[in-house]
This record gives C-alpha cells, structure tokens and sequence, in this order.
C-alpha cells in the first residue's frame, strides 16, 4: 500500500444534535494518494461524516485536520479553495444552466479558481470528456437518466481541480455495466494523484477500489482495515454485511 | 444575443427614443410609467429571479430614493442630476446592511423580512418630519421648462434608467457571477460546497438590485414632484412588481421587462376606467400566470404561440 503523508485526520471527531449523538469520537486518517471507503448500515452516520468534511454542518467534538491545517472553523466554500470537492447522495444539478455551464461553475469557484469563460470552458469540456458525458454538453441536466446525472455530480466535483474527493452513493441505482464504467472511471482518477473517500452500499464496487476501508455503525468506527480483513470480520458481518454476504465470500 | 434578437431591440429601443416627437403627453406619461415599471422589476430580477431570493419589499429601496432625491435637492440645494448616484448608493449601502441578517432568511421567511424593512422604512420617513415633512410630504424644485419639454425630459431619464437596468441585468447573465447566483437560486448547499461563497454572493446580488430599485426612485420623485411616506412606500407596487417578473419569465434578461409593458400597458388601455377592481385583475392575473405560464412569457413562447402549450402547463399545475 502507498504510504504517503496524510492528507486528512479525523481526532476523536463527534457531531450532535442536541442529546442524538451522530458520530462519536471517530478517529481515521487519509493518505496522499489513496482511495479510502466508507460503509455502514442505514444512519451509521456516513453521510454526516461527508458533511462535516465539506464543513457544510459544525463539528461539535474532536478535530479534523486537512493537509496539517485544522478545519472545524472553515466555511464549505473555504475548503472547495482548499481543494476539497464533493458529490451529493442526491443528485443536485443546477436547473437552468446547462451540463456544460453546470461544470463550468466548479470550473469558476472551486481550486482552479478559473480566470475567464474560455478557461471554465475548457476545463469543464476536459471534466466532462473524462467521465464520459462529453456528446450531452448541452442539454438541460435534468432531463439526463440518474446515471449520467450522477456523472455529471463527478464531472462539476472533478472542474475543481481537487486533491480530495468525496463521493457520496454515485454507485447507487447503476446497472452492471454502469457501474463497471463508474468503477473504471474512479481508478482512473485515483491514477491522476487524487485522493479520494467514497461512501458505498454496493460491495462489488468499493471491495474493487477501496485501498482501505472504515466501517461505521452507530456513529461509531467499529472497524478499519483493506477489503479482505473487512469481510472477515465478524463484528462488521454482525453489524453490516450480514452472515449470508460471508457465507457467499468463502463459498 | 443572437444577431435576430439585437436588431429586434435595436428597433424597440431606437422607436422608443423617437417616439416624444410622434405622441400625445398623456402617452408619454404612460410610457414613463411603464419605463419606471420595467427598471423596478428588471432590477428586482436580479435578487429575485436569478438569484431566488423573493425580495418582495424591494420598493423599500424606490422610497428611499425617491427621499433621498427629494431632501437633497430641497434641503442642500442639490440638481437633479447630482441626486441621482445618491440614490442608487442608498440602495447599495442599504441592501448591504440589511443583508447580513436578512439573506440569512429562505423562501417566504425572507421575503416577509423584506416587506418588514419597508413598512420600517415608511414608518421612519413618516416620523423624521424635519428632514423629509412627514406626512405632509415633500415638494420637489419644479424645473424650469416648459411643461412640454419637462415630459420629454423625464421620459427620456426614465428610458435611460431602465436601459441601464437592461445592461445591469444583461451583464450579470453572462459574467461568472450570474453562474454563482443561479447555482444559489437551485441549491445553496451545493453552491457553498463548489466553493461559491454564497453569503456575499447574494448581498452583491441584493446590492445591485437595489441601486437599480432606488435611482429610478430618485426619477420618480422629481418627476411627480410631489412625495409622501404613503405614495413612495406601496405595497400595492410590490404586487405589480411581482405579477411583471412572473409573467414575462423569473431570471430572464428580457422578461421583466416584456412583463412590465404587458402589463402596463394592458392595465392603461383596458381596466384604468375601473380603478376599484384593479387590485382584484391583479390578483386574477398572477393566478393565471401561475396556472398557465408559470415560466413567464418569455420562456413558455419562445417557439411561438399555442394553446397546447397553455393547456400542457394546466395539466401539470393543477391538482
């Protein structure tokens, strides 16, 4: 496994809503380079985590430091700067604007901060190309089918330029062949030196990527480890896969 | 613009700069009227149609220049024309200070802020009676000309005003900050995490909305020459507002002000006779609008006309 410098810790990170507890103390780190996954049942949780991460919710305990920098304080738009970008579980394009112009946006505001239209476009039309959407440029996103919708979620994260990227479900809802694509698609960007953590129910896909992988239940870390140490152990099968996923792994 | 639409505006705009010298006053005055309609709803389009805020108190802004005009040309002696960037100033400053708590407001909670800091707004001129007379108003210099030329003269500002309110809008479209605003209008949430910084993004949005807003206040009040807290501050122009930028099209450059020449001009020709129900065809019209055109003029016809397209949109509107 790569072993770079971390590019992002977790410390005893912990959110509440009042007296509901969402996370408590999660500790992880993120290195340079990798792709880290993220599972869990329902409510586990992840979602939050990606929240926190972006900044778009406060951290009530712990710390969350990104390339040696402590983020609890930075607004969301601080951190898309900083080169963190994300995906939304659902989709959110932007009504109005066209796909191209939906990407340019990331183009214009997120790291690569570009300078003039000519520029978003360029980067945008690259972004587009890479996850494939490049032939529907044009049309209104929301009359794409959810997989491209969910392509184009990627595509206005990747206009970015990020260094960290968090994909929250893009895998949901693909077919096979779909998701074979999207899979392909994310180890490609993985061999641009992106960094990225993704948030997965579909096993086949995040066994196929994931470098290492977090397991949270409860709002608790109850396991860490690559994807063969994960499917073996029997606290994440009590907690997430279940004993027939097992039973099928060993068969 | 396409080069088809240029020259079609080319047309409108360079009949209108001909027209004082082919009609009547009472036409002039009418057209002034619809000018003065069209830069309140072009400019408001910029906080509420592209941006998504439903800044419904936004005459707050035209009374507070139409006062600003008003106390500095009777109180300091100031011109006219040197009232003027005072006036869309006022609005710029206000917008700015009223937005840091105000845009931390959605949807109808916002909205009903806004019509707060209007009634505030009223309120407050109506008791400062030294500067701005109170309730017993405040008259205006008349210029000296004749009342021929004095016309001419304020419709020719008024053009201007809603001109420039037309390039404000235009330009807001195509440059980097109109993609931040529409991202805003869909998803705040996304916006932020793409790294717009949405809390100044709409504070500018509001900002120039409100210079627009409050210079053709500052026009107004020389022209009528005569205001007071309860013919500046109308709520009843916010209504109509509303009804211009929903019936030509929310977020589009040209459709507030097709809304407002519609609208106006329909309203002088047909029902001006029935004054006491003109509330009421104002409230009849939105209704439609929202059941038939919900996207407004512009965009439900840009095909051309049809009554499919009126009768598709019923179907999807109603229950």
């Amino acid at each position: 496994m790569m072993q770079g410098p971390a590019i992002l810790e977790a410390k005893n990170v912990a959110k509440s809503y009042g007296g509901l507890k969402v996370l408590t103390d999660v500790n992880f780190h993120v290195t340079q380079g990798e792709i880290v996954g993220i599972i869990g049942p329902n409510g586990a949780g992840k979602t939050t985590l990606m929240n926190l991460i972006s900044r778009l919710t406060s951290i009530t305990g712990g710390v969350l430091v990104y390339k040696g920098e402590t983020i609890n304080d930075k607004k969301p738009y601080e951190m898309s700067k900083m080169g963190i970008s994300r995906t939304f579980q659902v989709v959110k394009p932007f009504g109005g604007l066209s796909v191209l112009e939906n990407v340019m946006v990331g183009a214009f505001y997120g790291k690569r901060g570009a300078k003039s239209k000519q520029e978003a476009i360029a980067a945008a039309e690259e972004a587009l190309d890479i996850v494939g959407l490049g032939n529907v440029k044009d049309r209104d996103p929301r009359t794409l089918p959810l997989a491209q919708r969910k392509k184009l979620e990627v595509a206005r994260a990747l206009a970015m330029d990020p260094d960290l990227l968090l994909l929250d479900e893009v895998m949901a809802g693909l077919d096979a062949r779909e998701l074979d694509d999207m899979m392909a698609e994310i180890m490609k960007l993985k061999a641009k030196g992106i960094t990225l953590i993704v948030i997965e129910h579909v096993m086949k896909a995040i066994m196929g990527i994931s470098d290492r992988i977090v397991v949270l239940h409860l709002g608790r870390k109850i396991f860490e480890g690559n994807p063969h140490e994960v499917v073996r152990e029997p606290a994440v099968i009590e907690a997430y896969l279940g004993s027939k996923y097992a039973r099928n792994k060993e068969s | 613009m396409k080069a088809g639409k240029g020259i079609l505006f080319a047309v409108f705009v360079l009949t209108l700069i001909a027209l004082p010298s082919l009609v009547s006053g009472y036409w002039l005055r009418v057209l002034t009227q619809t000018f003065l309609f069209a830069s309140i709803a072009t400019g408001s389009n910029i906080i509420i149609g592209y941006t998504g805020y439903p800044a419904f108190g936004n005459i707050a802004f035209f009374g507070v220049g139409a006062y600003v005009t008003g106390v500095l040309s009777t109180k300091y002696g100031m011109s006219f024309i040197s009232t003027l960037p005072f006036c869309a100033l006022s609005g710029i400053v206000l917008a700015i200070l009223l937005g840091i708590p105000i845009l931390r407001l959605k949807g109808h909670y916002f909205a009903i802020a806004t019509v707060g800091v209007m009634e505030t707004f009223r309120e407050l001129i109506d008791n400062m009676t030294e500067l701005t007379g109170g309730g017993m108003g405040l008259t205006l210099p008349i210029m000296k000309l004749g009342p021929e030329s004095i016309y001419k003269y304020f419709y020719y500002a008024m053009l201007l005003c809603m001109l420039f309110a037309l390039l404000l809008s235009y330009i807001v479209s195509k440059i980097k900050l109109g993609y931040a605003l529409r991202a805003i209008k869909v998803d705040e949430d996304a916006a932020s995490v793409m790294g717009i910084n949405t809390p100044l993004y709409k504070t500018i949005a509001w900002a120039l909305s409100a210079s627009v807003v409050g210079l053709s206040g500052g026009i107004y009040a020389y022209w009528i020459s005569y205001i007071d807290p309860n013919t500046v501050f109308v709520g009843a122009y916010s209504v109509k507002m509303f009804a211009m930028i929903l019936l030509g099209g929310a977020g589009t450059v040209f459709g507030p002000l097709i809304g407002a020449f519609v609208l106006e001009l329909i309203s002088e020709v047909v029902w001006s006779k029935f004054i006491a129900i003109h509330g009421m065809v104002l409230g009849l019209l939105i209704i439609l609008i929202i059941l038939f055109i919900p996207k407004g003029l512009f965009e439900t016809f840009k095909g051309g006309f049809s009554f499919k397209k009126l009768l598709s949109n019923l179907k999807e509107n109603s229950l």
